[in-house]
């Protein structure tokens, strides 16, 4: 890994009070710094006509997420301080908008991990509600996982420990407390953590500032720019803008060379259909889990809330001055943009190839138990979502699986909405589904799957490393909220 | 505004001879919205909320702090709602499961009948004004082969010309094989030198590739080392 790294030295908490919160609203928007030329000059008369609507897309470079930097390395873990409190964010041009956030920023700090070193974080919740921290796709002990009843107290510290004993992955870390998941993801407490390895060092992927986080989230807006939240706990919240790292349908200078996008898609409920331009190609190479066996050539990836698509572009075969549009393909008129990629000159003789083959997945043992889950609505005493016509009881376990097993999990959905099913802890593979085939793609590790209306999807969770309570449920936050989330305990 | 307060003075008018309350009623529809989310009443007047006909599960719910209202949703269809509002002030309602979008108010006039103060901007929505995003692309593949011209050979040099920024590479071959290969990176006027190879005639080839993999046609020349 590089060891100069200007832009993160500025985002220690000593920094964030000396410099004060504006300082992160000018910081978050810079563009990437190879991008930092001398533009031409604009008239006052150009720059009128372009003050529009707010939401007008494209006017905003896209900000880079700040990275976090360890207050102390020690020889066997990084530690980590973040403090969970309220901020503002810039998120439409000259409007401020208050916000929950790790560190007081949206999206959250980015942690960067490397595989076998232990992170410890520790969680200072600074508001005036619990709160705790879930990082969504990583395998960690039980206590340190944010289950929805281990919350830290208002005023309280918790460190979580994060062994980061697995593959290279795109994860990310979010709050957890019960029964309010809903608002404080669509209030700003969101951040990505990335976790590097050396496989991906050897294939020689993009890296730095050509390998960039993306965080997608809808949301709402009212007059004096704060955050609009209503709640239907039918569809879920579906707001009319598109952020993307916070900024309203941004745009991005890129050079022509491969990049490597790493999208996560952070909103309550919407699920988008991404597509570049006039349908150009998009090399998937990485899932929630991590790297694919091999990259699959897509023109349009589905992807529902917590899912994480990892894409290489290649803008090199593109005429400089182009525009393409990462676009959404079921979006309506304010919602089918998503953001926009500049095409400059310039890029360099490049040698690097995707390779053929990225990973190779090892044999899972046998499994054990086939599960049924129904998913469903419920209406006879209240509204509530179910999971095999139960609700989240914190009393009570639900699935005992037995540690270093795996099993047949079956997702059946008679309800009308799409539920993407997000298993904590541990990690599975689709064994297959009701409508076609396991697109390839969908064939490597992953800890979210949608099923849709209508659909059953079996899949095959490996209940390792550790023991303990962990919880499963819909990660529609709505629906989760709204106690569609069961509880298993890992056995010995 | 003054058409509906007109409005709620003439409905009780004509609807009973002496002055008695009138009934609205506002449908839930499973499009997710109310077919009329917005009423205006007088003080003693009673709303319905009926739900006839949906097959999702709707219910009516107080919205705002100056009264309190629920109704459960139970199975489709809903079982209907009714309030009688005796004060005046403007009372907003929803639907708690379809929250975002079924969202209504009831404004109660009273004797005077004075609209009431515009909600603060805190509250009020800003819907996405920002218009449509334009086409999905603008520009397109680069399709444009690099071209090569001015090849020509003086003494050990091999000089070139290429149209845009490329990968040159020349190719010195004898008797059928290639000897030697150089590569080089960039635009406009540019050179190779052979250096150290035996004496003799050599066929030239020189092609260029850009950064988009569209490649020149060859050009091809002679170079003799003495």
């Amino acid at each position: 890994m590089s060891a100069f790294r200007p832009p993160a030295d500025a985002w220690t908490r000593r920094d964030v009070m000396r410099n004060g919160m504006a300082s992160f609203a000018l910081l978050c928007t810079v563009a990437a710094p190879s991008s930092l030329k001398a533009r031409k000059v604009v008239t006052s008369a150009a720059r009128r006509a372009q003050a529009g609507s707010p939401f007008a897309p494209f006017r905003r470079d896209l900000p880079i997420i700040p990275e976090l930097v360890p207050v102390r390395r020690a020889h066997d873990a990084d530690h980590y301080e973040v403090a969970i409190r309220e901020g503002l964010a810039e998120i439409l041009p000259g409007f401020q908008t208050p916000i929950y956030g790790y560190e007081g920023v949206y999206p959250g700090p980015l942690i960067r991990a490397r595989k076998g070193r232990t992170a410890i974080v520790r969680q200072t919740n600074t508001l005036s509600f619990d709160s705790n921290v879930h990082l969504h796709g990583g395998y960690v002990p039980a206590p340190f996982d944010g289950h929805p009843m281990d919350v830290i107290a208002a005023g309280a510290t918790f460190d979580y420990r994060y062994p980061n004993d697995q593959d290279g992955a795109y994860l990310w870390y979010h709050d957890h407390a019960h029964g309010r998941t809903a608002r404080t993801l669509y209030y700003g407490l969101v951040a990505p953590y990335v976790l590097h390895d050396a496989r991906e060092q050897r294939l020689g992927l993009p890296v730095d500032e050509y390998d960039v986080p993306l965080v997608i989230q809808d949301h709402a807006f009212n007059r004096d720019g704060s955050f609009r939240y209503a709640e239907n706990v039918d569809n879920g919240f579906y707001g009319d803008t598109i952020l993307v790292n916070g900024a309203v349908v941004p745009r991005m200078r890129v050079e022509r060379r491969k990049y490597r996008f790493r999208i996560l898609n952070a909103s309550n409920a919407r699920g988008y259909r991404l597509a570049l331009g006039r349908n150009r190609t998009l090399t998937q190479i990485a899932s929630d889990g991590g790297l694919l066996a091999h990259p699959v050539r897509r023109r349009e990836i589905p992807i529902e809330p917590a899912e994480r698509v990892e894409v290489v572009i290649d803008f090199a075969s593109y005429r400089p001055g182009t525009e393409l549009v990462l676009r959404n393909a079921g979006g309506d008129e304010t919602t089918s943009a998503v953001m926009r990629f500049d095409v400059e000159r310039g890029g360099g003789a490049e040698e690097f190839r995707v390779p053929k083959h990225l990973r190779t997945y090892e044999e899972l043992p046998e499994p054990n138990a086939r599960r049924r889950w129904d998913l469903r609505l419920a209406t006879s005493s209240g509204v509530q979502w179910q999971i095999n016509t139960r609700g989240f009881d914190p009393d009570r376990v639900d699935v005992r699986p037995r540690l270093g097993t795996t099993e047949i999990w079956q997702y059946t959905n008679p309800s009308n909405r799409v539920h993407p099913m997000h298993l904590h802890g541990m990690l599975f593979r689709i064994v297959e589904r009701s409508t076609g085939v396991v697109h390839p793609a969908d064939r490597g590790w992953k800890d979210t799957v949608p099923v849709k209306p209508g659909e059953t999807v079996s899949i095959q969770p490996w209940f390792a490393p550790y023991p303990g309570r962990y919880v499963f449920h819909c990660h529609n936050l709505e629906h989760a909220d709204m106690a569609m989330m069961l509880q298993l305990e890992v056995v010995r | 505004m003054k058409r509906a307060l007109l409005l709620g003075i003439a409905v009780p008018l004509a609807a009973a001879a002496p002055a008695s309350a009138a009934t609205v009623e506002i449908k839930g529809l499973d499009t997710q919205v109310w077919d009329k989310p917005e009423v205006t009443i007088a003080a003693g007047d009673t709303v319905n909320w009926t739900f006839a006909g949906t097959s999702l599960p709707h219910n009516v719910a107080s919205d705002s702090d100056n009264w309190s209202y629920r109704t459960n949703a139970g199975a489709p269809p809903s079982p209907s709602g009714t309030y009688k509002f005796t004060t005046s002030g403007v009372y907003e309602f929803h639907c708690e499961i379809h929250g975002t979008t079924m969202v209504g108010k009831v404004t109660v006039t009273g004797a005077g009948g004075s609209p009431p103060p515009p909600a603060p901007p805190g509250q009020t929505p800003w819907p996405n004004d920002g218009g449509p995003s334009g086409p999905a692309e603008h520009g397109g593949l680069d399709r444009t082969k690099p071209r090569l011209s001015g090849v020509h050979v003086r003494g050990l040099r091999v000089r070139f010309r290429v149209s845009e920024r490329a990968r040159v590479a020349v190719r010195f071959a004898r008797h059928g094989r290639t000897v030697l290969t150089k590569r080089v990176t960039g635009s406009g006027r540019g050179s190779v030198r052979a250096r150290g190879l035996p004496a003799g005639i050599y066929r030239i080839e020189v092609r260029a590739r850009d950064l988009a993999g569209n490649r020149s046609r060859v050009k091809r020349a002679r170079l003799t080392v003495r």
